[in-house]
């Protein structure tokens, strides 16, 4: 550690240790590592740490309590993983915009045509309607998988630029907008009045959008359906909001797996993204510093939370 | 009727077929143009050339994404030649509309493939339709 960071081990006793920490992330360490040493728990926690030389490095640091006093820490350095996954993660982005875009050319030439010999060509008989029909059906699911990538893309790229944000507010704003879509569906949703995040308005919009259809489509088999929107403290001070159904719910070995793309969508359900909206969430709530995790069981409801870190 | 032309500049034929079927369905007037390119485009409208038309487009489609010349640079060309002012320029887009924002000088823009009935409230609202109902008979 000492050649490392070219300090003398004598700085690193009480708070001494912090002063290599980057500022962006030393408060974060203050929290956590004395608060898992006091309770007895390993901890494993990713920062910026300044070498000798002034660089900083993205270290990995692993640690537990010993059983007398004090702990045992081990922190490696992970910089050059770490920008090779930024690198890689970036060439991915673009990859999804570019195939995005060009997916929809040739796309368009199906839907197109489909439509054109609809319209031209009624004498063609009921059964070819049908299948012209079905082409368009498949197109337009096409394009629906298509849009939910760029808009995928999009939020990878976003810069947030955090303010309050009224997250009540939007939330009755996303219900109406079901209401309208379904007027013939009774869900009941409470919303807490008051929840405020800091945050990308654009950004939690579409969390707040996205959970909410969600909560909407997979409600669905329910008799009067329930969705709920709440805020509470976690323990380390964070804000987390939660949006809770008791509809279908999901098997609790697959409460990671419906964040990654085209994963969430089951066979003959929809979502609004299809299949990109909760990875689409996930990434927002990621450019924030906070997490984003679901809880549920089949049959008993999900609840999808999120925090957007300490200062959401 | 000796209606001025209508200039499709698309350098993708499916697509200029789809939009020329939607401008004959939207009874949008006059004979209509193609240019692949956007060279060809500007050879037709301010060129001194003979590839020059007699008379200016009433109406010019343009697509962005254009083998040549980006869509773009076409447009603010377009929009410094001597017969700007009485040109109308639409353009059409393949891309999502949260992935796009029109260009400046564009009178619209329309995102691919053209709807018959929105072609026809396009050209209405554009002057390029006499307004004699033909835009309602194309329905939306």
């Amino acid at each position: 550690m000492g050649a490392f960071t070219g300090r003398d081990p004598a700085e690193e006793v009480g708070d001494g240790w912090l002063a290599p920490v980057h500022p962006d992330d030393r408060a974060a360490c203050a929290a956590a590592i004395p608060a898992a040493v006091r309770e007895r728990a390993a901890w494993s926690l990713g920062y910026r740490l300044r070498r000798a030389d002034g660089t900083w490095a993205r270290v990995l640091d692993r640690g537990a309590p010993l059983d007398g006093a004090g702990a045992v820490d081990v922190c490696l350095d992970v910089s050059a993983a770490r920008s090779r996954i930024d690198a890689l993660t970036r060439e991915l982005e673009d990859l999804s915009h570019a195939v995005s875009h060009d997916l929809r050319g040739p796309l368009l030439s199906i839907d197109g045509f489909a439509e054109l010999l609809a319209d031209e060509a009624p004498e063609l008989g009921e059964e070819a309607a049908r299948r012209l029909a079905r082409i368009r059906a498949g197109a337009a699911e096409m394009r629906a998988m298509i849009d939910g990538l760029a808009r995928l893309a999009r939020v990878a790229r976003a810069e947030p630029a955090p303010e309050p944000v009224d997250v009540s507010a939007l939330a009755g704003e996303a219900v109406a907008r079901l209401r309208e879509a379904e007027p013939g569906r009774e869900v009941e949703v409470r919303v807490q009045q008051g929840i405020e995040v800091v945050g990308d308005p654009g950004l939690v919009r579409l969390v707040v959008d996205e959970l909410l259809a969600n909560a909407w489509t997979f409600t669905r088999a329910g008799e009067r359906p329930v969705i709920e929107v709440r805020a509470a403290a976690a323990a380390d001070g964070a804000q987390v909001v939660s949006v809770a159904d008791d509809g279908l719910g999901f098997a609790p070995e697959r409460a990671e797996a419906i964040f990654a793309p085209f994963a969430a969508l089951h066979p003959g359900e929809g979502s609004s993204g299809a299949g990109t909206g909760l990875a689409a969430c996930r990434r927002a709530v990621a450019l924030h510093g906070g997490r984003i995790w679901a809880e549920g069981a089949p049959g008993s409801g999900a609840t999808v939370s999120f925090t957007l870190g300490r200062g959401g | 009727v000796n209606a001025r032309p209508i200039l499709l500049v698309e350098d993708d034929d499916d697509h200029a077929e789809l939009t020329e079927w939607a401008l004959r369905r939207a009874r949008v007037p006059g004979p209509v143009v193609r240019a692949r390119t956007g060279a060809a485009a500007l050879e037709m409208v301010c060129g001194d050339g003979p590839e020059r038309l007699s008379e200016p487009p009433a109406l010019i489609l343009l697509d962005l994404r254009l083998p040549d010349l980006d869509g773009r640079t076409v447009l603010s060309r377009l929009r410094a030649a001597d017969v700007a002012a009485s040109l109308r320029i639409v353009v059409l887009t393949a891309s999502h509309p949260q992935d796009f924002s029109a260009p400046e000088g564009a009178d619209a823009c329309l995102a691919k493939p053209a709807r018959p009935g929105v072609l026809a409230d396009l050209a209405a609202r554009l002057g390029v339709v006499p307004a004699d109902g033909a835009a309602r008979e194309a329905g939306a």
